[in-house]
Order: structure tokens, then sequence, then C-alpha cells
């Protein structure tokens, strides 16, 4: 009898409308791809698919671990390109003090599991995430720059000088750990319990917190994988040029943030998924490699880019607005 | 007072439907100048498509409407607007970083050049007077307001836009007691200033204090408008159901078992006063008590939505640590649905199956990891205990009914495999066929062995569904009540103004 009541908007699946929003994405992707290739031939060349991808794996990998912030509803880390930036100086700091590669690693990662970890239990008790990790950035920042006087620190090592360098069946590094990023993150989020309370946590945070749903744990342990994925791009950065950067990382910020955006997660949480994050850091990857072919301006390819974004990120706005209706 | 005003608004015949539903099918409705008419009705009896209509914000799709005797079409804000009719919405929509003066003024401002907040706080100041804020200074910030005088602006953002026929849709649902007061006062007030109103309410008894007649709507259709001199509580609530009281709810089963719950001196922020409680299984309590009054409080200290400051609380003999969270009372078996589902009872953007199984997740999860053939088992067997169509088991809750909704707010609690189920509100937002159908669930999971405490403002819902009736004023029990022996009307002096606290 009550299932007559008047209905409230369409009652279409939601596995549906995932495929629906992936196809949009991929379609995307390979429109642009397509378009490319017609204009200039060495655009579609494989070189030219793996250099893409590679691009891509960096701000991808951040974006893999920035997707379960949003997911969670705490929209965004503004502290992921300090992070990335951090754990490169420290490894590198450590090993320059002589610690063997292995032990920098492992110690570097504790560091920055510690820090994702306070800044996911003070967002937890209540603080705004874009202030918190804002402050987090600047911290680091600041640290970075009293351990290393502000000079780039070199690493010699002949293993990192495989991480960054090294290819696999003639794929660079950098690219298989996108794609076991990817994997991972697919995997976690659909296939274990916090998965699913990260969306739980996402959708409503009062009906997750009533729930019996553990609020607290989950959100530290978001901006614990965030910054394991930061430090993972630190990582591969100061491998590829074996030095540790101090400056440079100020765009990752803004390259995750729309990877995530355009990859349709819903800003405010609960929906969206990694996938679609990867296809959106690939991307812009791609838009930006087509217009380093075409040999445009550094400002003209970043004023292109920004209106990319603004006019995909509008798109899901207004179809999600039409569907709400 | 001048009961035979001449007719301000006349309706025939108005019919609407929703695709295959026919939300009213045939209402008359008729307003007098300087009269309050009561508009009731339960949930889904079509009160506020009608309200819609009058607001402009549905088109009719027949009737005649008649503005001072001559034909008029609504079906357009402007219309309703150059009618003279405004609608305060059951949510207060007052801006509260804006002065009182600009929020009387939302609408536009009633001068030409240049806007100073001296000019608008004169022109705000008699419409500040009619509705009895007089004493307010015009530039203070509505933040600062208390919320019944930001009700208060509300309407008198009504009358700022010249409107003679006032809707009041639920005025009074989020204010207490003395605040109620001052809303129908100057409900009153405005009647005999010659303002027509249309009040709509679920509290009976404000009906008899400020009304002048009564129209009911039941299933999209009205009964002539009676006076309420002519009226009693009983007659009112059977016009609205259209049948006894009692068919409503399901007969009771009294074999109550041994004590579940069990509560002793325990107080919170919002519960001052020391509550004891005992609640067996097979057994359903029904606290009853108006916002404030507690009543919700106290499922909330059970629940740990709020912390418990001194007492302790025991389930089947175990006692919770002090200051318990909603995960450790879970922990214990306790399910607690709050009043507001969309707030913190459901995830309307997810599907029903991720809410029915999401305070359950260790048994969907074993080990950390989702087993999707669990989620599908467990799904279905919520699904069937509570009679949730299983082939919207995908479909977002957000899209469900009212009633649907409530039953998987209530039904994603069994999957933990509750001993006590606290429920706040079970029928808010929910339509008649399915307010029986939720009693029902809940007599059976009592009868099941489970011990369920709810609390509830609507008195007719506790007397009916409850083996023990709590009526709590001002955070204080009143009494403990068999409710065959205790009638209506002395129910709702419990909770408005118990014998011993008359002042």
């Amino acid at each position: 009898m009550s299932d007559t009541a008047i209905p409230a908007g369409p009652l279409r699946s939601p596995a549906a409308a995932a495929l629906a929003r992936a196809v949009l994405a991929a379609g995307l992707v390979l429109t642009l791809a397509a378009l490319g290739g017609y204009f200039n031939p060495a655009f579609l060349s494989p070189e030219n698919g793996l250099a893409i991808l590679r691009a891509a794996a960096m701000s991808g990998i951040v974006a893999m671990g920035a997707t379960f912030i949003t997911l969670s509803g705490r929209f965004f880390s503004l502290a992921l390109g300090q992070t990335a930036m951090f754990a490169g100086v420290l490894m590198a700091v450590l090993m320059a003090w002589g610690l063997p590669f292995g032990l920098a690693l492992a110690a570097m990662l504790a560091v920055i599991v510690c820090l994702g970890a306070v800044q996911g239990a003070i967002i937890s008790m209540g603080a705004n995430p874009i202030i918190t990790t804002l402050g987090a950035g600047a911290l680091l920042a600041g640290l970075a720059g009293l351990f290393t006087g502000g000079r780039n620190v070199a690493i010699d090592s002949a293993a990192l000088a495989w991480i960054g360098n090294g290819r696999i069946l003639g794929v660079p590094t950098q690219t298989w750990a996108f794609v076991a990023a990817v994997a991972v993150a697919w995997w976690v989020l659909n296939k274990t319990r916090f998965g699913r309370e990260t969306i739980f946590l996402g959708a409503n945070r009062a009906t997750a917190g009533a729930s019996g749903i553990g609020v607290t744990k989950v959100t530290v342990l978001v901006f614990v994988i965030a910054s394991l994925a930061a430090a993972m791009m630190g990582v591969f950065e100061a491998a590829q040029f074996s030095k540790a950067r101090v400056a440079g990382f100020g765009a990752v910020d803004f390259d995750v943030i729309a990877a995530v955006l355009i990859g349709g997660t819903a800003i405010q949480g609960g929906r969206g998924s990694p996938l679609r994050t990867a296809l959106g850091a690939v991307f812009i990857a791609t838009l930006q490699n087509y217009m380093l072919l075409l040999a445009w301006s550094s400002g003209v390819r970043t004023l292109v880019t920004g209106v990319f974004i603004v006019l995909i990120v509008a798109g899901f706005h207004v179809a999600a607005r039409r569907k709400g209706a | 007072m001048d009961k035979t005003g001449q007719v301000v608004l006349e309706m025939k015949g108005i019919t609407k439907s929703f695709g295959a539903v026919r939300a009213l099918g045939g209402v008359d409705f008729e307003l007098r100048r300087g009269e309050v008419m009561a508009l009731l009705g339960e949930n889904g009896a079509g009160k506020s498509t009608l309200v819609k209509v009058l607001a402009g914000l549905h088109a009719p799709d027949s009737g005649d409407i008649r503005i001072d005797g001559k034909p008029f079409a609504l079906g357009s804000t402007k219309l309703s607007h150059a009618a003279g009719i405004a609608v305060a919405e059951q949510e207060i929509s007052v801006i509260g970083t804006l002065t009182a003066a600009e929020n009387i003024f939302l609408g536009g401002v009633p001068f030409r050049g240049p806007w100073t907040r001296r000019r608008l706080a004169a022109r705000a100041r008699p419409y500040l007077d009619a509705v009895g804020l007089g004493h307010l200074d015009p530039a203070v910030p509505v933040e600062r307001l208390a919320v019944a005088e930001r009700q208060l602006i509300e309407i008198a953002r009504l009358l700022a836009t010249d409107a003679r026929i006032l809707i009041l849709d639920e005025p009074t649902a989020a204010l207490n007691d003395s605040d109620i007061e001052k809303v129908k006062a100057m409900v009153r007030r405005l009647a005999d200033a010659g303002h027509s109103i249309i009040y709509v309410t679920h509290r009976l008894g404000e009906v008899f204090e400020i009304a002048d007649r009564i129209t009911t709507l039941r299933g999209g259709r009205s009964s002539p408008a009676v006076n309420v001199s002519d009226m009693t509580l009983d007659k009112v609530i059977e016009k609205m159901i259209g049948r006894p009281l009692e068919e409503m709810f399901p007969p009771r089963v009294s074999k109550p078992g041994a004590v579940v719950l069990e509560m002793r001196g325990v107080t919170s922020r919002a519960l001052p006063l020391p509550q004891d409680l005992q609640v067996r299984a097979g057994e359903i309590v029904g606290i009853a008590g108006q916002v404030g009054s507690g009543a919700e409080a106290l499922l909330r200290a059970i629940g740990g939505a709020d912390v418990v400051e001194s007492g302790f609380i025991s389930v089947d003999g175990t006692r919770f640590p002090p200051a318990h969270s909603l995960a450790e009372a879970k922990l214990r078996g306790v399910g607690y649905c709050s009043s507001d589902r969309k707030l913190d009872g459901i995830f309307a953007e997810l599907p029903v199956s991720a809410n029915l199984v999401s305070p359950s997740m260790d048994r969907v999860a074993p080990g950390g990891i989702v087993s999707r053939r669990r989620i599908r088992s467990l799904t279905a067997e919520l699904s069937g205990q509570m009679a949730i169509d299983p082939g919207r088991a995908g479909y977002k809750v957000g899209a469900l009914s009212g009633g649907n909704q409530q039953k998987v707010a209530l039904g994603k609690w069994l999957g933990i495999g509750p001993r006590v189920l606290l429920v706040s509100e079970p029928t808010r937002g929910v339509d008649v066929g399915a307010r029986a159908e939720i009693y029902g669930h809940l007599r059976r999971l009592a009868e099941e062995g489970m011990a369920i405490v709810f609390s509830s403002s609507d008195i007719d819902e506790v007397r009916g569904l409850a083996d023990r009736v709590i009526p709590m004023y001002r955070g204080r029990q009143v009494r403990i009540a068999d409710p065959d022996r205790i009638t209506s009307q002395e129910l709702v002096r419990d909770i408005t103004h118990p014998e011993d606290e008359a002042a």
C-alpha cells in the first residue's frame, strides 16, 4: 500500500548510473586521443602513449590516495604536494646520514604515517580539513627548509636510480606503480570493510556515527592512505633525478584535485571511484601532452586545462542536479 | 468576535494527481475574513498538496477557486501573491546573518532610493508590532533571536507582502511551550485584525485553543468545515483517520519476560534530573513528550548519542561503560533510530542494501573483507523481516516513500540482533497505511523478545502502541501509566501542564 506514494525522483539503479559515468569518462579520453592523432600522428605513437601514462602516474598515484579523502566527505588535502616533497627530502637526508636505502624508506614511511594520522585525528575532532591540511603543508615546507637550508639533497643509490628510471617489459616503473595503485585502491574501496565505511562516512557522517561506524578510525585511515600515496610520489621524483628537490611540488595539489573532480567523485563525498580518478589523471596528462606537442606556451596550456576542468565539473554538477530534480 | 465575516477564499472540487497517485480527489474549502481555520489530516491526507496549490507551487487539475467571490485561477506563485495568499513553510527560512528588518523585506524593499538601515528599520516597525515583536531592535541579526522569534519574523515577512490570507504550516512544530504561546497569541491577534489564517498543525490541542473552524482532509478528500465548539478531540481524530483509533494499532500480547534494559539515576546534559527505567523483554514502553521534554533525550542517553554523565545503564544485566558511545551501545545490542531520519537515520544517496547492512559490517565483512554473498543474504533477510520490496535493494533510499525509508531505518538494526530498540517518533513523515504497518512490525519485534522504547509527541500513537506509557514534562517522568487507564486528555495535560506543576 505504502509503495504507491508519490514517486520521489527517478529510480535508476546506482550500478547503471556508475557505468554510464565511467563510459562517459573513457569516451572523453578516447575522443581526445582520436582528435590528437588526426592532427598530429606522433601523438598516437606507442612511445608517446607511454610518456603520457608516465606523466599521469605521478599525480595519478597521489590522486588514488586523495580519492579516499574526498569519498569520506573530508573534501581535499592541500598538504599532499608538500608531503611528497617532504618524503623525498626526509629519505635523502636519512640516506645522507648513512642509513641504508631500506631503513631510510621504512623510517620515512613511519614518519609519513604519523603525519597523516595526526591530520586525520585533528580533522575528525571537527577541524576543517582544508585549513588543517593547508597548515600541515606549510609546516612540512618549513621543516624541509630547515633540514636542507633550502638546497636540493643529492642521493647516491643504485636501487633508487633504478626505481626512478628503470623499465619492466619496456614500461617505466612509475607506470607500473600507478597501475598497481589503481588496482589496490579499487580493491580496498570495493572489497574491504574499511572501503565501505569510507563511503558510508561520505554519504552521511551523522548516520554513519549513529550506526556505530568508527568515524575517527576511518578519517585517520583515509589521511594516512593519502599521505602514503604522496610519499610514494616523493620517492619516485627523488629517485628519477637522484636528488630530493625542495621546490617544484606546488602544482601537485591542483593536479590531484583536478583528477579527482574530473573523475566525477562527488565533492561532498559518498560517491565516486578510484578508476574514474585514474581516468581523470590520464585525461589531464593527455591534454597537456598534446598541447606540448603543439608547442603551446605554458600559460596557454594552463588556461586550456583550467577551462576543461571547469566545463567537466560543471557538467557533472548539472547532470547531478537534473537527476535530483 | 465576528464569526460571520465574508468569504474571502472558496475552493470547490479541487483535484490534483501525480502520475497514478491522486493527491487531491475533490476538495472543498472555504475561508472567511478574520477567522482561523485549522486544516487537519494525517500525513499523506493531502494537506501539503492543498497548501502547495494555494501557494501556487502546484496547479490544480480541475476545480473552481474564488477570491472575494470572483473566479481566480491559481497556478503560479505570482498569482497567489496577487490573490493575497502567503505561506509560512514548516522549516523556518529566515536568513540568520541578516537583520530582522532585512529579513522582513527579503522579497523586495518597499521604497525607492537608497537603502539605509534606518529607512528599512522604520518600515519594518509596524510589521514587527503586528506579530508582537514591537520591543525588538529591527537591526538585530536574526541569528541572535530565539526560535520562536524567528518564526514570528517569518510571519512578519508574510504580512509585508500585503497578504490577507496567511497559511501557517505547523508553525509550532519546533517550538517549546512558552514560545508556542507567543505564536498562538499572535495568530489570534492577526485574525482579530482581519487576516484570514489557515493553520496546519499536528498538535490537536492547539486547535481547540485558537481555531474557529476545522476542515479535515482524509485520503485527498475534504469533509465540510465544522465549528470548533461543536467538536471534541476524539471526534476530530475519528474524522482524520476515518475509523476508530483502536484499529490503527496491533493488539497487545502482554507476556513480558525478564528485565532487559535497566537505567538508574542516569543524567546527561539534556537530562539534568536523574532518570530510572526498566523495560522487559516483549514490552513496548512509550515515552510521551513534546520537543524539549526530555523524551527524546532519554533515548539518546541510552543509545549513546548523548553522553551519560552519571548513573548507569545495563542490558541483560551487563553494565555499560561510563559515558558510552553509540558504537559501544550497538555492541551491547542497542539500536537507536532518531526522530530525524534524513539527518542520521539513513544514507539517502546509497542503495537500500548498503543502508540495511551498514550497522552490521562485522557480519558482511568477516576479517575486514566484504562478502557480496553475505551482503545479499543479509539484505534479503532484513527486507523480508520488514516487508521491504526486495526488488528495490539497489535503489537509493532517498527515492523511497517516507514509510519505506522508515522501514529501512528500523530494519537496519535487526542485523545486529538487537536486545533493545530505541525509536524516536516512529512514524514521523510516514503516511497512514504505512503507519499501521510500522506499528505491526514493532509489536512483532517485541513479541520476538526485544525490549522496545519509543518516544513520541503524538498522544494517540503512545496510547495505542505502548504497553506502558510514561509522559515526560521538562525533563521529569510525570508518571508511569497503563495506556488503558489514562485518557488522551489526561496524557495531553501531563505533557503540557501536569497538575502538580500548575502555576
